[in-house]
C-alpha cells in the first residue's frame, strides 16, 4: 500500500485506488498526483474497509474484479457502510453486463482498460465534483436541520400546516389559536429558519423530510 | 614264415565254409578221408601179403599217408603211417621170415623209408597249414569284408566278414569274378585303381556294392596286391569297411550344415559370431568373472568397457548383418568396438549379464555402418553354456530402422495432437491472457502520461518522471515475458529434453493461468519444497501438464458454493521421484466417471474435447513418469504428476 506523499488536508480531493495489480495502483497513484490531488492505494476490498479515510471531497476508483469479492459486491458493502465516495469503474474488456449493473448501483463511469488518461482524469474529476455537491447538500441540510431543532413544538405544529398550503386562518381554526397567533408563531419560523419566501420554507420542509400536517419529525 | 597277403594261398576251403554248416561238414570230410585211407591200406596190405606180385606194393602206403594228412590232423597221418609201416614189416615177415635177405627185403625197406618220408612231408605240411588257418581265422574275426582275388578278378579268399556283411557264403564267392558278384561301382574309372595298384602296390578308395539282398553299401576299400618270386602280380587282398552308417550320420550331418548354412545365409535376420575367448581371458586374469565384482571395476575405471569391447573378436556375419552394418563381408571390422557408438551402453550390460551366467542379453543399441550412418537395432546375445563357449557367441540383429521412423510418426502426431491441445487450452485461456498481456500495457500507459504530466508541470517533477519510466520499462518487459511464455507455449516443434527447475516450471504455468483463478475467485496457494533436485524433460509439454490440470480445477470450482481452493505444491516423491500436486476443494469426480478419465474422447464438459488428460498422461509416461487422480465427491479432487527426478539442483541454479 503506498500513501500519497501530500499530507491529507481538506481543500485537496482524495482518490481511493483499489486495484490488485501493484503496478495499475502505481501508475494511476502517479497520475492523480502529477495533477494535485491526493491518492491512497489499496491491493483489495477488505484493506480499504479496515481503514478510516479523511473526510474530504474525493472517489474511489476500482477494478471491477477484485480477488475474493466482486467489484459489485464490494460497491454494496461501501453503501451499507456508508461510505457515499461515487466509483468509477474499471475493467478489462467484455464486461458489459457487469458495467449495466454497476451504472444502476451508482457508478459514476465505467472504464475499460486500458484508458487515456484524459478519460481517467475527467472521470475522476466529474466524480470528485459530484461528491463536492453531494457534500454541500449534505452540509445544507444539517444546516437546516440545527435551525428546525430550534423551534417550539408550537412553531413546528404551525410550520407543517403552513408548508401543507393552509391559510393563517385554517391554522388557527385547526389547532385552536387565534389568527393572529398564528402569524407571530409563523413570523417566527420564517425567521428561525432563516428563509424569506413561503417557497423557501417549503423547499427546506421537504428536504428535512416533513410532508403533512400529521408528520411528527 | 609267409606274409600274412599270403596266407590265403594254401587254403583249405573247410577253413572259410559257412560259419553254422562248418564244423559237421568238417567231421564228415574227415571221417571220409579217414574211412577211404583205412580201406586203402587194408586193400594194400591184402595185396601185398596175399600176392607174390614181385614189386614194391607197399610203396603204395604212401597215397593213404597223403590221403588222410589232407585232414591236417597230426594223429591221423602219424596213425595211417604207422599203420602202414607195421602191415609193411608183417607182410614181409609172413611172406620171407626173418632170415631171408634179398630184393624183397630191399624193396620193403625202400617202401619203409617212403612211408616214413611222406610222413614226415605231411606232418611238416600240416603244421604249416596249422599255422595258416590260424591266420585266416584271424582275418575272419574282423568285421571288415575281406576277401583276395586272383588276376582275373577271380574270389579266391572269401572272409566270414565279408560272407556276414555281403550274405554270399564262401561257396557262392570263391571263384566269381568279385566286381560282378558285388555289382561294385567305382567313383573314377576302375582302370584309375588299376593304374595307382599297379605304380604303388596299394590302392585306397570308397566304392558302392550292393549286397545279396540289393542293399547298396558306401565302403572304404584298401588293396594290396601280392606278386610273386618273379614280381609278377599275382594276388590282389582287398580288404572293405562297410561306412554305410557313418556315410549316412554324415550325410545327415551335411544336410543339416546345410540348413543352417542356409538360415544364416538367407535370413533377414543379421548374425554375427563372436569370440569372446579373449575377454574372458582378461576378465578372468582381473579376478572379475563375478557381476558385482564387474560392476565395481566398471564404476572405477569408465575406460574398461572400451577396452573389453575391442577384446571381442568378429568372426563370421551372415549376409544379412553386412546389409545392416553396410559393410561388406571383406571390410567386416575386426573388433567390436567399430560396430558400436562409443556411447553405447548395451555392451556393459550385456557384459554384466554374461558375467552373471546369463545364457542370453537383449537389448537396443545403434551400429555405426560404414558411411557413418546410424542404424537402430534390436539384439539378441546368446552366450554357450559350456567352458569353451566363449569362442562362438552368437548375436542376432534386426534393423529397427522402419519400427522407430513408425515410432517417430506416431511421436509426431501426438505432438501434434499435444500441440492442437495447447491451442484449444490457450482458446479457452484467451480471456486470461488477454488481461494479463492489458495490464503490463496499461500501466504502460498510464505511466506513460502520468510521467508527461510530472514533466509539464510548472516545476518538473523528475524524481516522479524517473519512478514512471522505471516502471515502464519494468512493465513492458513483463509484457514481453507473457508473450513470450504463450509463443512457447504454442511452440509447434518439441523442445529438446533439457534440465528443469520444478519451480520455475510450477510458476510458469501458475503465471499462464493466475488470471483465470481470479476470475474465478479461486484462492491458489503455491507450496514448493525447498532443495528440490531437477527433472529431465520437455519444459512445453510438461508446463501444458500442469496448465492443463489447473485450468480444469479452475473449471471444477467456477460457480462452486464450497469452498474455491487450489493447492499447488511440489515436492519429492518415493525413489528419486518428483511430485505435482494439483487439489482443488471443488465437487470432485464421480466414481463412475473417474475410471475413465484418462481415455480419450472421454470428456464430462459440455464443449470438452476428452484429449486433454489422455495428453498429459502419455505426456507424464513418456517422462517415465505417472499420472494419478484421486477424488472426493462433494470435497475435491487431486492429481498428482510423478516425474523421476533426474539430477540435483545446479550449483548456480537460477
Amino acid at each position: 500500500m503506498r500513501h500519497s506523499p501530500l499530507p491529507p488536508t481538506s481543500s485537496v480531493p482524495l482518490v481511493v485506488i483499489v486495484d490488485d495489480e501493484a503496478a495499475v495502483r502505481e501508475a494511476l497513484d502517479s497520475l492523480f498526483r502529477s495533477i494535485g490531488l491526493q491518492a491512497r492505494t489499496f491491493a483489495s476490498a477488505a484493506e480499504l474497509l479496515a481503514q478510516a479515510l479523511p473526510d474530504v471531497p474525493g472517489c474511489i476508483v476500482l477494478d471491477v474484479r477484485l480477488p475474493g469479492i466482486s467489484g459489485l459486491d464490494f460497491q454494496a458493502q461501501l453503501v451499507a457502510q456508508g461510505v457515499a465516495l461515487p466509483i468509477v469503474f474499471m475493467t478489462g474488456h467484455g464486461d458489459i453486463p457487469m458495467s449495466v449493473r454497476a451504472m444502476k448501483a451508482g457508478a459514476v463511469d465505467f472504464l475499460a482498460k486500458p484508458f487515456r488518461d484524459q478519460d481517467m482524469l475527467d472521470a475522476v474529476s466529474a466524480a470528485i465534483e459530484r461528491d463536492r455537491q453531494r457534500r454541500a447538500q449534505a452540509a445544507s441540510l444539517a444546516q437546516v436541520r440545527e435551525q428546525y431543532q430550534t423551534l417550539t413544538p408550537r412553531e413546528r405544529e404551525v410550520m407543517a400546516h403552513v408548508v401543507a398550503g393552509l391559510m393563517n386562518k385554517q391554522v388557527a381554526g385547526l389547532i385552536g389559536l387565534s389568527e393572529i397567533t398564528v402569524k407571530i408563531h409563523r413570523g417566527n419560523v420564517m425567521r428561525k429558519m432563516g428563509v424569506r419566501s413561503l417557497a423557501d420554507l417549503v423547499r427546506q420542509a421537504e428536504a428535512l423530510g416533513i410532508q403533512g400536517p400529521h408528520t411528527s419529525v | 614264415m609267409p606274409p600274412p597277403v599270403a596266407a590265403p594261398h594254401t587254403p583249405s576251403p573247410q577253413t572259410c565254409a559257412g560259419p553254422a554248416a562248418a564244423a559237421p561238414r568238417k567231421r564228415l570230410q574227415h571221417g571220409a578221408l579217414r574211412l577211404g585211407a583205412a580201406l586203402l591200406v587194408g586193400a594194400i596190405f591184402l595185396v601185398d601179403a596175399l600176392t607174390t606180385l614181385e614189386g614194391a606194393v607197399a610203396v603204395l602206403y604212401v597215397v593213404a599217408v597223403m590221403l588222410v594228412a589232407r585232414t591236417a590232423r597230426r594223429g591221423d597221418i602219424l596213425a595211417v603211417a604207422a599203420a602202414g609201416i607195421v602191415l609193411t614189416v608183417y607182410a614181409y615177415l609172413d611172406t620171407h621170415g626173418l632170415r631171408h635177405l634179398g630184393a624183397q627185403t630191399f624193396r620193403a625197406a625202400v617202401s619203409l623209408a617212403a612211408i616214413a618220408i611222406s610222413a614226415a612231408l605231411a606232418l611238416e605240411n600240416q603244421r604249416a597249414v596249422q599255422s595258416l588257418a590260424s591266420q585266416a581265422m584271424l582275418l575272419d574275426l574282423s568285421h571288415d569284408m575281406i576277401f583276395t582275388r586272383d588276376r582275373d578278378g577271380r574270389i579266391a579268399f572269401w572272409s566270414r566278414g565279408a560272407a556276414e556283411v555281403y550274405g554270399f557264403s564262401a561257396q557262392e564267392a570263391l571263384g566269381r569274378v568279385a566286381d560282378e558278384l558285388l555289382r561294385t561301382r567305382y567313383a573314377q574309372p576302375r582302370a584309375l585303381a588299376d593304374a595307382v595298384l599297379e605304380a604303388e602296390g596299394r590302392w585306397e578308395g570308397t566304392l558302392l556294392q550292393t549286397t545279396r539282398d540289393g542293399r547298396e553299401l558306401h565302403v572304404e576299400s584298401r588293396w594290396a596286391l601280392q606278386r610273386d618270386a618273379a614280381g609278377r602280380p599275382w594276388r590282389v587282398l582287398e580288404t572293405h569297411t562297410d561306412v554305410t552308417a557313418r556315410q549316412a550320420a554324415h550325410a545327415r550331418l551335411v544336410q543339416s550344415e546345410q540348413r543352417y548354412r542356409r538360415m544364416f545365409d538367407a535370413t533377414r535376420i543379421g548374425v554375427v559370431q563372436q569370440d569372446w575367448r579373449a575377454l574372458h581371458a582378461a576378465l578372468l586374469a582381473q579376478g572379475l568373472e563375478d557381476p558385482s565384482a564387474l560392476a565395481a571395476h566398471l564404476a572405477r575405471h569408465p575406460g574398461f568397457a572400451a577396452q573389453a569391447r575391442d577384446l571381442v573378436r568378429i568372426e563370421r556375419t551372415n549376409p544379412a548383418f553386412t546389409a545392416i552394418a553396410g559393410h561388406t563381408q571383406a571390410a567386416m571390422p575386426a573388433s567390436l568396438s567399430e560396430l558400436l557408438d562409443p556411447a553405447d551402453d548395451t555392451f556393459v550390460a550385456s557384459l554384466l549379464a554374461y558375467a552373471g551366467g546369463e545364457t542370453f542379453f537383449e537389448g537396443e543399441t545403434e551400429l555405426v555402418r560404414a558411411d557413418g550412418r546410424r542404424v537402430p537395432v534390436l539384439f539378441t546375445i546368446t552366450f554357450p553354456t559350456a567352458e569353451d563357449g566363449a569362442g562362438s557367441v552368437l548375436v542376432f540383429v534386426v534393423d529397427i530402422t522402419e519400427r522407430r521412423q513408425a515410432q517417430d510418426a506416431m511421436l509426431a502426431a501426438q505432438a501434434e495432437l499435444a500441440h492442437a491441445m495447447r491451442v484449444a487450452t490457450l482458446g479457452e485461456l484467451t480471456a486470461s491472457i488477454a488481461h494479463e498481456v492489458n495490464q503490463p500495457l496499461m500501466a504502460v500507459v498510464t505511466n506513460g502520461e502520468a510521467g508527461m504530466r510530472w514533466l509539464r508541470r510548472d516545476t518538473p517533477d523528475l524524481h516522479e518522471v524517473e519512478t514512471a519510466i522505471a516502471r515502464i520499462i519494468a512493465e513492458g518487459r513483463r509484457a514481453g515475458d507473457i508473450v513470450r511464455r504463450v509463443r512457447d507455449f504454442l511452440s509447434k516443434a518439441p523442445t529438446p529434453h533439457q534440465p528443469l527447475a520444478p519451480a520455475a516450471l510450477l510458476a510458469d504455468a501458475v503465471e499462464l493461468v493466475r488470471h483465470e483463478f481470479t476470475r474465478e475467485a479461486v484462492d491458489v496457494h503455491v507450496h514448493v519444497e525447498d532443495d528440490l533436485p531437477w527433472l529431465h524433460g520437455d519444459r512445453v509439454q510438461l508446463e501444458q501438464v500442469l496448465v492443463n490440470l489447473m485450468v480444469n480445477a479452475c473449471q471444477a470450482l467456477a460457480g462452486w458454493r464450497g469452498p474455491r481452493i487450489l493447492s499447488l505444491h511440489a515436492g519429492r516423491g518415493a525413489e528419486a521421484t518428483l511430485v505435482f500436486r494439483v487439489a482443488d476443494t471443488g465437487p470432485g469426480i464421480t466414481a463412475a466417471d473417474l475410471p475413465r478419465l484418462f481415455d480419450p474422447f472421454y470428456t464430462t464438459k459440455p464443449h470438452g474435447m476428452g484429449m486433454g488428460l489422455a495428453i498429459c498422461r502419455t505426456t507424464a509416461q513418456a517422462h517415465g513418469g505417472e499420472l494419478t487422480v484421486e477424488s472426493m465427491p462433494g470435497r475435491g479432487t487431486v492429481f498428482e504428476l510423478i516425474l523421476p527426478s533426474h539430477l540435483d539442483a545446479p550449483p548456480h541454479a537460477p
